[in-house]
């Protein structure tokens, strides 16, 4: 056996041992791929179920519990207050009300340790040191955020008075508004007016939600002038808005 | 290692394009309001002076009231219109700012011509983008003007819902006739009513899927029971000829081949029964004492909905149409009845009697049996029946005084009276006109 090995050349030998080490390397990274791959679509997101239909939650309101087993009645709003009718004749009753001039006189004693409360709190204030107001130097005085950047603060302006006219019609097919997103490119000058009609950048492939995201967004204009170093991107590149119902 | 090394150059190739992109601020707008469509119909066009006015004022009024009714649609005011009245229907002569600064969204122009027959060319623009977006010609006899008027609205509705309309359907109902009872057919909207019937007693009418039968319950003859009329040949039949049980109140499934009615029984209880549409291959579905009435089919036939008071009052069961257990699905309430399965089989219309001893609607969800009211404090308020489409549901209300036919929406808003001063009952709507 000895000598029908050592016939063998050792180079042969060698050969036959790399590719034995190339095919399982081959094998191992195959594997590793398939591995991956079944992996990866156990992580796989899960489905919208777009037939489901959407969850509407209610706070209930403070009152007394309706019997079960009756009908369901609409809540109404309650009829106005009546009207105070004025019957001719009638002499509207004085109300007496004490003359302010006869206010009696403070208490000397009660003066005196509230002039040295004061004083007391004059003093500390004094030596208090001012609190610095966190912002920007920009921002807004009805700002409520220390961290926000102006840039941020006027585009939430933009989607704040945007939201105020974003009406979307009743006459779209239900089943079709929860896949709706069109993507509109507002361009807006100095002064915060839109330089031209809003386009459809990217249509959500339903015309009246398109014409409905561009007539609520120019309803919504003008914007307010835009911070200086926002002039220009809003004027040449422009603001993207991705509108879903 | 090379192709690794492609890759990542191509990545990197890639990556200042996305950085470009990037460069464009984008914000997400969510959170719209539903609201109706704000539509403007332009006052009628008459390019010829021998059009006719009257059938133009007929189909304006047809439009305005199907579009309303309709609920999607919230029609402006012609008074605070800017634009010139005589402005034509190419969109490049149209200045759509001016639509646009009165509220509309979508501008209806109505062309009419010649006298009889009548011509007319409805166009409908997006006031926003100035485009057109539906244009329609149609021609019918004057007498028949409103006609033209819901074709277009049902072909707008599908434009904008994708759903056919229900506009072009016709109602059945009972009418009080020289005191006696008998069934009309009207277009949806009450109009052009005309009796189907004669004799002394006929109620509870119900269409065939294909809209040229109609079963309803008559009391002339010896034996008073369920008649089937064809309304091409206007002639009626019963449908057991030699049944001694008085039958009721049916119900056709949507292919039109099977029908369900109550039956009442020598021994006084009242069961559901289901039969071919001529009356063959008789089953009962439901059994032991008490009254089982008003059959609904769901719209895939294969359950009906019914009226019971097996549990002492009245209230709506569902029974497969191959029988089976019943299974109650209304639990509030103390007298429910008339129940009506919409077309889309997600909601059962019926009328119900509060603690205030007043009929008004509800609606019950059949899966959950979750009760939604559609009516209160106006009246009674009864006998619902869904459109074709299942936006609409039909009734009548006694609001005004007498019974008188009304159209809401399927979750109870927008109601509105749709029929004139004639009193009427027991509406039927019927199927798509195809």
């Amino acid at each position: 056996m000895n000598a029908e090995a050592s016939t063998v050349a050792p180079s042969l030998l060698r050969r036959n041992l790399n590719l034995t080490w190339a095919i399982a390397g081959s094998v191992g990274v195959h594997l590793a791929l398939l591995l991956f791959f079944v992996g990866l679509s156990l992580f796989e997101p899960p489905k919208l179920p777009l037939s489901q239909k959407p969850v509407s939650a209610h706070l209930v309101r403070l009152g007394e519990q309706r019997d079960k087993s009756l009908l369901p009645r609409r809540q109404i709003q309650p009829p106005p207050p009546p009207k105070t009718v004025e019957v001719p004749g009638a002499k509207p009753v004085p109300i007496k009300v004490k003359d302010p001039r006869a206010v009696s006189k403070p208490d000397s004693k009660v003066q005196d340790r509230r002039k040295s409360l004061f004083d007391a709190f004059a003093k500390v204030d004094s030596k208090a040191k001012p609190e610095p107001e966190i912002g920007s130097p920009d921002g807004s005085p009805e700002g409520d955020s220390d961290t926000a950047d102006e840039g941020e603060q006027y585009f939430g302006l933009i989607l704040a008075k945007s939201r105020r006219y974003y009406n979307v019609s009743k006459a779209i097919p239900p089943n079709e508004i929860i896949r709706l997103k069109a993507v509109v490119v507002l361009y807006i000058d100095s002064r915060g007016d839109l330089i031209k009609d809003p386009a459809i950048e990217t249509s959500s492939g339903n015309e009246l939600f398109d014409s409905d995201v561009i007539s609520s967004l120019k309803k919504a204009a003008p914007f307010g002038p835009p911070p200086k170093h926002l002039v220009d991107t809003l004027r040449t590149t422009g603001v993207a808005i991705e509108a879903r119902p | 290692m090379r192709i690794l090394a492609a890759l990542l150059a191509v990545l990197g190739l890639a990556q200042p394009a996305f950085a470009a992109d990037k460069e464009r601020p984008v914000l997400s707008l969510s959170g719209a309001n539903f609201r109706p469509l704000p539509l403007a119909i332009a006052p009628l066009l008459y390019p010829l002076p021998s059009a006719n006015r009257q059938a133009g004022q007929e189909i304006d009024e047809a439009l305005n009231q199907d579009l309303t009714v309709s609920g999607l649609f919230e029609l402006l005011d012609r008074k605070g219109f800017l634009a010139d009245p005589s402005e034509g229907v190419v969109a490049t002569s149209i200045k759509f700012d001016r639509w646009q600064n009165v509220g509309a969204e979508g501008l209806i122009k109505v062309v009419l011509a010649d006298q009889d027959p009548v011509t007319a060319e409805f166009h409908l623009f997006n006031a926003v983008t100035g485009k057109e977006e539906l244009k329609k010609r149609y021609t019918g006899p004057a007498s028949e003007a409103r006609k033209l008027a819901h074709k277009f609205a049902d072909d707008l509705f599908t434009f904008y819902t994708r759903e056919p309309g229900a506009f072009q359907t016709r109602m059945a109902f009972v009418r009080k006739v020289k005191g006696t009872k008998q069934i009309f057919v009207a277009d949806w909207d009450g109009k052009n009513a005309k009796p189907v019937t004669s004799g002394n007693l006929n109620l509870l009418p119900a269409f065939a899927s294909d809209g040229q039968r109609l079963a309803f319950t008559s009391y002339n003859s010896a034996t008073p029971g369920l008649f089937v009329l064809d309304l091409r040949s206007m002639k009626s039949a019963p449908l057991f000829k030699r049944s001694t049980a008085l039958a009721t109140g049916a119900s056709f499934t949507q292919d039109g081949k099977r029908i369900a009615f109550a039956m009442s029984e020598e021994d006084g209880n009242s069961h559901i029964w289901i039969s071919d549409a001529d009356g063959g291959n008789l089953k009962r579905l439901t059994d032991g004492f008490g009254i089982n009435t008003s059959p609904s089919f769901s719209p895939d036939g294969k359950q009906i909905a019914f009226v019971s008071n097996r549990a002492g009052n009245p209230q709506i069961y569902v029974i497969p149409s191959t029988g089976g257990a019943p299974r109650r699905i209304t639990f509030q309430g103390n007298y429910n009845q008339t129940p009506d399965w919409s077309p889309r089989g997600d909601l059962i219309a019926f009328t119900a009697r509060d603690e205030r001893n007043v009929f008004d609607l509800f609606t019950v969800d059949p899966a959950t049996s979750a009760i939604t009211r559609l009516t209160q404090d106006q009246g009674n308020n009864e006998e619902p029946t869904f459109s074709p489409n299942g936006r609409l549901i039909a009734f009548a209300s006694t609001r005004n005084g007498k019974s008188q036919l009304f159209v809401m929406s399927a979750d109870g808003n927008f109601q509105r009276l749709v029929s004139g001063d004639e009193e009427i009952f027991t509406p039927a709507w019927g199927p798509f006109v195809p």
